[in-house]
């Protein structure tokens, strides 16, 4: 069941979270101006909106996922003080 | 008992803010909604389509933009959004006839304020739409409610599905629930 | 962007952002095409008859039928943005009690670019009749083809192809054979 709920789940690291966010606006902005412009130019809607649809696909499968990528920076914890035990 | 708790630590000052958040949502809402109204001078200046006697212009779930210029007669070609007494849904039909009448002894300040009287037929229809009259012989101008001037496809869609198929929206609040459950705080 | 559903409701509400920025821009290029083609009409014949009208049942009305030609190019609409053309033919006139009348008697509805180019040889598609009774002392009619050009997204745009150099007046009605 953990297993499970971490799958759905899929943390990241604070620096995968920064990575995916800017993935995200460069691939969905830049896709949207080069879908339209491809679409103008061949004077084709469908292109525009294939254009536009693959990219979001791609973007789901590169950013949606926990891939060991977005892992690589864990949050380095101060260890446990042990009580009553003095230094 | 757990919710209860922590609505006590958020305390009356938070709550009523969240109110008062949510009613500024609503408030805004309703002052674009009828603030369009107003420049557009018509009741409802966004309509879904909910009928498919104007395909292929229009399928079931387009959203129109209406305006109803007070300074402007209808001509034929227009496509008007019509509600007659009687008839609970307003229908979107193109104008194929007007009729400007000229009344004797009756002197309207500007020729606007004359009777027009207005057919209309849907483009995927046989017959014109005096059938639909409930009665009238002609389409008066206080009958239209807009007339199309901008399209956009599908986005009204949802709202058309939520009521053509009930279980979608069961599905909706199932699959809500369920992420609910598994997402842990 | 914490977790995978936090990162996919990131992406839809950005994409939806993208979707209406997108759409905004091509209902905005429409207005890049400017082609205002031209065509021609011309009547060729125009009858009155006396007839039954299905919906005013109790009366005898006077029905018109008109013979048109219409040739026009309306191919240069069609753009990336341009889902269909309504193309329609009416006739102007004042009625004997200064009525001013616009009457659509044909139209044709347009998809592809191909089928654009009209050459028809037709006769009234409609019912042709006047407010009152008869077409008696009505002006002639001038008849005018228009068309209202349907964007996938965007503004709908009107404007006039062709319009009969004169106008031609209403015969006296006669009785069919």
């Amino acid at each position: 069941m953990d297993y499970v709920q971490s799958l759905v789940e899929g943390k990241i690291d604070f620096e995968g979270q920064r990575l995916t966010g800017t993935f995200r606006d460069y691939t969905l902005i830049g896709s949207a101006i080069i879908s339209f412009l491809f679409g103008f130019l061949s004077q084709s809607l469908r292109t525009t909106f294939i254009l536009l649809g693959f990219s979001t696909i791609v973007l789901c499968a590169v950013v949606v996922p926990p891939w060991s990528y977005y892992n690589r920076h864990p949050i380095k914890w101060l260890p446990v003080k042990v009580e009553g035990k003095k230094a | 008992m757990d919710s209860i708790k922590a609505f006590k630590r958020l305390g009356v000052r938070y709550m009523l803010l969240q109110a008062l958040n949510f009613a500024a949502v609503i408030a805004s809402g309703l002052m674009i909604w009828k603030g369009l109204g107003l420049v557009c001078n018509t009741e409802s200046p966004i309509v879904v389509v909910l009928s498919g006697s104007m395909e292929p212009a229009f399928y079931r779930g387009d959203l129109l933009f209406l305006t109803n210029p007070a300074s402007e007669q209808y001509v034929t070609g227009d496509i008007t959004v019509y509600k007659v007494p009687g008839a609970d849904i307003p229908i979107v039909h193109r104008v194929i006839e007007t009729h400007d009448v000229v009344s004797e002894g009756y002197v309207a300040a500007s020729p606007l304020g004359q009777k027009q009287l207005l057919l209309t037929k849907g483009d995927n229809n046989n017959a014109n739409d005096i059938e639909l009259y409930q009665g009238l012989d002609w389409l008066e101008k206080r009958h239209i409610v807009g007339k199309v001037r901008g399209f956009m496809p599908y986005i009204g869609y949802v709202t058309i599905a939520m009521n053509d198929f009930p279980q979608l929206k069961y599905a909706l609040l199932g699959g809500l629930g369920l992420l609910a459950l598994v997402q842990r705080e | 962007m914490y977790s995978a559903y936090q990162r996919i409701n990131n992406i839809f509400a950005l994409l939806s952002t993208c979707i209406f920025a997108l759409l905004g821009a091509i209902a905005l290029s429409s207005f890049v095409f400017t082609a205002d083609p031209k065509g021609s009409l011309s009547i060729g014949s125009l009858k009155v008859y006396p007839g039954r009208s299905p919906h005013f049942k109790q009366l005898r009305k006077e029905y018109a039928f008109v013979n048109f030609e219409v040739h026009a190019d309306l191919s240069p609409l069609f753009h990336w943005n341009t889902k269909q053309l309504f193309v329609y033919l009416g006739a102007e006139y004042t009625s004997a009690d200064g009525t001013r009348n616009d009457v659509v008697i044909w139209d044709r509805i347009i998809r592809r670019k191909e089928d654009a180019n009209l050459n028809v040889k037709g006769r009234n598609k409609y019912e042709f009749r006047d407010v009152a009774v008869s077409f008696k002392n009505v002006t002639p009619a001038h008849y005018t083809l228009k068309y209202n050009t349907m964007p996938y997204v965007g503004v709908l745009t009107y404007s006039e192809a062709a319009r009969t150099d004169n106008a031609i007046p209403f015969p006296l009605a006669q009785e069919r054979v």
